[in-house]
């Protein structure tokens, strides 16, 4: 294990730098959220047509991640496939390839399920690939996706969480607003949360330093004072850096009144 | 060949060339204007002709007199078809009505000396197909075709696309481009010179291609754009009508105060208000042209106040009031109800607002063509003299009016850049010509070659757009993405893919970028409006500029912004979206030569001789004069100071070290080239130091010059940096340093919208770029990772090309290389020229940023600790 490439976030628990991806040393785990494979489809009813298949970019992300941390399991928070209807021919393949690859490499893989995961069950059973309708829990550690309130009282000591696809906006000295993707870690009700990435570039986020609370798609945050988050801003394959709480990002541009 | 028209005709000739009622109806005209005497044999016999001549030069009839006489001729041997003889193109819906109504009289007139010469009813048909025309009006259009189409370039690229309208224009003889000046510099002029040759290829033959132009230079390669070539790659003839000068002109410049230099500004725009009553008061139309809508509104607020004109006899015309303001504005002036209208650019092109007395220009037009254009607007008919008044508020702009008039009265024009190889503007003709048939590569890249724009197409760019709309590009088969039309590469032919295509291709053609505007509230009142892209940058508490008062963002709510006032607060946005106009690189160097013509007189003790010049040859009056001589001279004094004996001038580029209160180095390069080739300059400039300090260089940037701001405790060597910019390698550092801008990821998004990448309108309904679902950066940095994604690159090329100049930037590169041209570094100095005061103020400010995104978030980082820290924490947590 290079320990270089891995950012302790808290005991146990680690970035796995510069990808959308925790790392868990004791249960030698990788874990990833929201990959939303398929997403391009979905944009072309939009009208937009992206000459470029965002899943390599995603599948690249996992292969990486595993690699860097040599982890033997993944983690899969929900939202593996965009669509929530019925998949289309190149989701289905796309989801499948993933997969196939990652048990041929011995990696074992577990899913969480998302709420665009209708379908993804049939996919799973086939290859014999677990999904956990609400969490899973682990020694102290749970996971969920985080489209459905907690209960806290059945969750473990650290929860893992991905639906929100938090990013930030901050505004440099130059002028210029930057939008980063970010990892958030605070308190929940006595318990520490981990809100994770989404780890496809495409699919929108919530700016989660200039959104009110009311904005937030995850009921969980709803309820959180998301002021004393610690975020991780984080560029996929280029840099992850520690940021000071978002309270303080939040009123960055009111530095220069 | 491209010829100038030589030979001028006289009635008789004319006459011969004409169907016997049609000379007989010209004849009650008293006397045949230039352009007439010129062009109306050359198009009769069949020549495609361009003809530039000011307005009121009765261009109509030139053109389509002999259009006329011919299709009567048909018609009274009952030869005339139902089909579209001739088709008119202008850039604007208001001059096709114009048109329309001009021919109409005409037409009428011809018509009734038929029918009572001869008994014969001739039923010649004109009508207009705007974006505006209904449903039952083209349905109309089908069954009774007009003779003569009158249309815009976007409806243009639609009916030789609409399957049963283009079978009517199979028979098309002549094609008419007006206002062909506002069309040849911009994507919209590229986009119809691919119509041009998509219309030819669809008759199966050459057209007459007749162009109007207002002053515009140079002719001959407007020509060139205006024919295209054939297939051998040999040009086609064109006989240029060059009537731009025969409208005397009355020029001069005034300035408002004793001496500008030291008069306080308030006191200036006193003075300027009460000069331009009188101008107003003593005439009896007057056309007030400024820079900005936001000039124009208090412009036209100030002479209100002052009340000399009646409330309803004064007016703003500008791009921002609806149409309707505009229309009612126009038709006053029309009658000639409106002694004073302030205007932007809104009034320069060629609609029909009557007859001014006098154009008055405040600042400099930044262009000689343009301020001829504006000028032009006065002394309607081509016997008359043009009076122009041109007037400042500050020097630069005084020096540059002056000069204007000099290069102006001796008819050096500025010359017109015209865009090529734009790939979005190709992947829309590419899908229109897959709409209506199969092409075979060969064909299609032929037919694209013969116009002006894409005369030099590689094989390997059109292939790259082929392949992009094929969903073709650079993955493997099984990654194939959605394709708009298929290509069998190895066959070499291409054509429409699924039955949605016709309709994207409909509802989505077109250059013009679509900028949805939201509007901005104080409370419950609105305030203005501000563009989508500007507000997606925002963030609360950010202070920027709207409608000339500070405004604090608070918040976005769909498609409502909302404020509160923050007056005496700076600003803490840039505002990189004020489309300011370009002084053009001509210009420019026209202004260095004389403020150098100034400093040699003044150093030869002939002060004198140098004002003589300044009201002979620039027609200033003696305050322009002294207050041109007292600018010189003040930035002589302080180059003196720093012990500098040069001046600047076109081969002098001095460079100032101005250590600003803050101890930061400010490097000042005096390059009067215009905005457009300061910024290839800058930026690459930035990124050459950037690189070499590790740090986001600020920059500001005008057309006089640019500024480096240095944050401060970084020693750098000037000189050795300069040297790493070299001609053969800035274009290579712009783009680079492009990539890196928050500027292209909007230029970006335009080039998606016109190669159909993001569509606007989609199966019947309109489509807004959600600003949540993908913003304009996540967009293009997705895309910038296809390598040689031709999109991507076009965004580039446009920034670099079009909205930049990086030609002149790289001449200017190697004059210096060549030591014809030399920089100049001054010490170091706490204190700033005079010639860099306005760029220190007024400038545009911009950033190139670092390019290891790395580095950046660690930047970022610290700046939030700093700032944190300069706070208190207790105050910031206050606060959220």
């Amino acid at each position: 294990m290079e320990a270089s490439r891995l950012l302790p976030i808290a005991e146990d628990i680690y970035i796995v730098d510069p990808w959308p991806a925790v790392y868990i040393e004791s249960l030698d785990t990788l874990v990833l959220a929201d990959l939303h494979l398929g997403v391009e489809g979905a944009l072309e009813k939009e009208g937009i047509f992206l000459p470029l298949n965002v899943s390599l970019i995603v599948s690249k992300y996992v292969e990486e991640a595993l690699e860097d941390s040599k982890a033997s399991r993944l983690l899969l928070l929900g939202d593996v496939k965009h669509e929530f209807g019925f998949p289309n021919p190149s989701e289905w393949i796309e989801v499948k390839k993933l997969l196939n690859g990652l048990l041929a490499r011995r990696i074992r893989v577990a899913v969480i399920r998302g709420n665009h995961d209708n379908y993804l069950i049939s996919i799973l059973r086939r290859l014999n690939t677990p999904i956990h309708q609400t969490h899973l829990n682990l020694d102290k550690y749970s996971f969920v996706h985080g489209h459905l309130p907690l209960k806290t009282e059945e969750m473990g000591e650290v929860i893992f969480m991905g639906h929100e696809h938090p990013s930030v906006r901050i505004r440099a000295e130059t002028g210029v607003t930057h939008k980063f993707k970010c990892f958030l870690v605070g308190d929940l009700r006595g318990k520490m949360l981990i809100v994770l990435p989404a780890s496809n570039e495409l699919a929108g986020g919530v700016d989660v330093n200039v959104a009110s609370p009311s904005e937030f798609l995850s009921p969980i945050l709803r309820g959180c004072d998301l002021g004393l988050f610690t975020p991780y801003l984080l560029d996929p394959g280029h840099a992850v850096h520690r940021f000071p709480q978002l309270k303080f990002l939040g009123t960055m541009s009111y530095g220069r009144a | 060949m491209i010829r100038y028209a030589r030979k001028k005709y006289g009635w008789d000739e004319i006459k011969k060339r004409l169907d016997e009622d049609v000379a007989d109806w010209f004849s009650r005209f008293p006397e045949l204007t230039p352009p007439q005497e010129y062009a109306i044999v050359p198009i009769s016999r069949g020549r495609s002709v361009l003809v530039s001549s000011p307005t009121g030069s009765g261009k109509t009839l030139t053109v389509f007199l002999s259009i006329i006489s011919e299709l009567y001729s048909l018609a009274k041997k009952g030869k005339l078809k139902d089909r579209v003889y001739c088709i008119y193109v202008s850039p604007l819906r208001a001059l096709n009505n114009d048109v329309y109504k001009n021919l109409l009289t005409p037409i009428e007139e011809i018509g009734e000396i038929c029918r009572e010469r001869r008994g014969v009813e001739v039923n010649l048909r004109i009508a207009v197909r705007t974006g505006d025309t209904t449903q039952g009006e083209r349905a109309r259009m089908l069954r009774e075709p007009p003779h003569i189409l009158i249309t815009t370039p976007e409806s243009l690229a639609i009916i030789i696309t609409a399957p049963k309208f283009k079978n009517l224009l199979t028979d098309a003889k002549w094609i008419i481009v007006d206002e062909i000046h506002s069309l040849c510099d911009n994507k919209r002029g590229v986009h119809l010179a691919l119509s041009l040759q998509r219309i030819e290829e669809l008759c199966g033959r050459e057209l007459t291609r007749i162009g109007l132009s207002a002053t515009i230079n140079p002719l001959e390669e407007v020509a060139k754009f205006l024919v295209g070539y054939r297939e051998d790659g040999s040009l086609r003839g064109c006989l240029i009508v060059d009537v731009r000068f025969q409208k005397k002109m009355d020029l001069k410049l005034v300035c408002p105060v004793q001496d500008l230099l030291y008069t306080p500004s308030i006191e200036v725009s006193k003075k300027l208000y009460r000069f331009l009553s009188d101008v107003i008061t003593s005439n009896r139309s007057t056309l007030i042209f400024t820079n900005t809508r936001s000039g124009t509104e208090r412009v036209c607020f100030h002479l209100a106040k002052l009340g000399v004109v009646k409330a309803d006899e004064l007016g703003a015309h500008h791009s921002s009031l609806s149409k309707e303001e505009r229309k009612t504005l126009e038709d006053r002036l029309k009658l000639g109800k409106m002694q004073g209208v302030v205007t932007s650019t809104s009034l320069e092109l060629g609609i029909d607002i009557g007859f001014i007395d006098v154009v008055v220009q405040l600042g400099s037009p930044k262009s000689v063509s343009r301020g001829l254009q504006r000028i032009g607007r006065s002394g309607h008919s081509i016997h008359e003299i043009s009076q122009g008044i041109f007037s400042a508020m500050d020097l630069d702009d005084l020096v540059e009016d002056a000069v204007l008039i000099r290069e102006a009265l001796s008819g050096r024009l500025d010359r017109v850049h015209i865009p090529e190889n734009c790939l979005d503007v190709l992947a829309q003709h590419i899908v229109g010509m897959a709409v209506t048939r199969k092409w075979s590569l060969d064909e299609s890249y032929k037919l694209i070659k013969r116009s002006y724009p894409y005369r030099c197409l590689p094989r390997e760019k059109f292939m790259a757009v082929v392949r992009y709309l094929s969903g073709q590009f650079g993955f493997l088969e099984e990654h194939r993405v959605y394709g708009k039309i298929w290509m069998d590469e190895e066959e070499g032919v291409f054509g429409r893919r699924g039955k949605l295509l016709r309709a994207i291709y409909f509802q989505n053609l077109g250059t013009i970028p679509e900028e949805v505007s939201v509007a901005v509230f104080a409370k419950k009142r609105l305030i203005g409006r501000l563009e989508e892209d500007f507000v997606e940058q925002l963030l609360p508490g950010d202070l920027f500029i709207l409608g000339g008062r500070v405004h604090r963002f608070k918040g976005a709510r769909g498609m409502r912004v909302h404020v509160e006032p923050a007056d005496g607060m700076k600003p803490t946005v840039p505002s990189w979206f004020s489309e300011l106009l370009p002084l053009t690189f001509d210009l420019g160097e026209a202004i260095s030569g004389l403020r150098h013509e100034v400093w040699e007189f003044l150093e030869r003790g002939s002060e004198d001789k140098a004002r003589k010049i300044l009201l002979k040859q620039c027609r200033v009056d003696s305050w322009s004069a002294d207050s041109i001589v007292n600018y010189v001279r003040l930035q002589r004094d302080f180059l003196r100071v720093l012990g500098v004996e040069a001046f600047h001038s076109p081969e002098n580029l001095l460079i100032e070290q101005y250590v600003d209160s803050g101890g930061k180095m400010n490097l000042v390069f005096h390059t009067l080239f215009g905005r457009r080739v300061n910024n290839v300059l800058s930026r690459s400039l930035a990124h050459v130091f950037g690189k070499e300090l590790g740090v986001s260089i600020k920059l500001i940037v005008d057309d006089n010059g640019f500024v480096l701001i240095i944050p401060s405790k970084r020693r750098i060597e000037v000189l050795r940096c300069l040297r790493k910019l070299r001609s053969r390698n800035i274009r290579e550092e712009i783009e680079e340093a492009v990539m890196n801008t928050q500027y292209v990821w909007r230029t970006f998004r335009h080039c998606a919208a016109r190669s159909f990448m993001v569509l606007r309108r989609y199966k019947g309904h309109k489509i807004r770029v959600s600003r949540q679902q993908l913003n304009a950066e996540t967009l293009f940095r997705v895309c910038s990772k296809i390598p040689g994604f031709p999109i991507v690159e076009e965004a580039v090329r446009e920034i670099v090309e079009d909205k930049m100049d990086v030609k002149n930037a790289e001449r200017i590169l190697g004059d210096i290389e060549r030591g014809e041209r030399r920089w100049i570094l001054l010490p170091k100095y706490d204190l700033p020229s005079p010639f860099a005061h306005r760029l220190l103020l007024r400038g545009m400010q911009d950033v190139v940023l670092m390019e290891d995104r790395k580095h950046l978030l660690r930047d970022l980082y610290e700046q939030v600790l700093e700032r944190i820290r300069g706070h208190g924490g207790v105050e910031v947590a206050a606060d959220s």
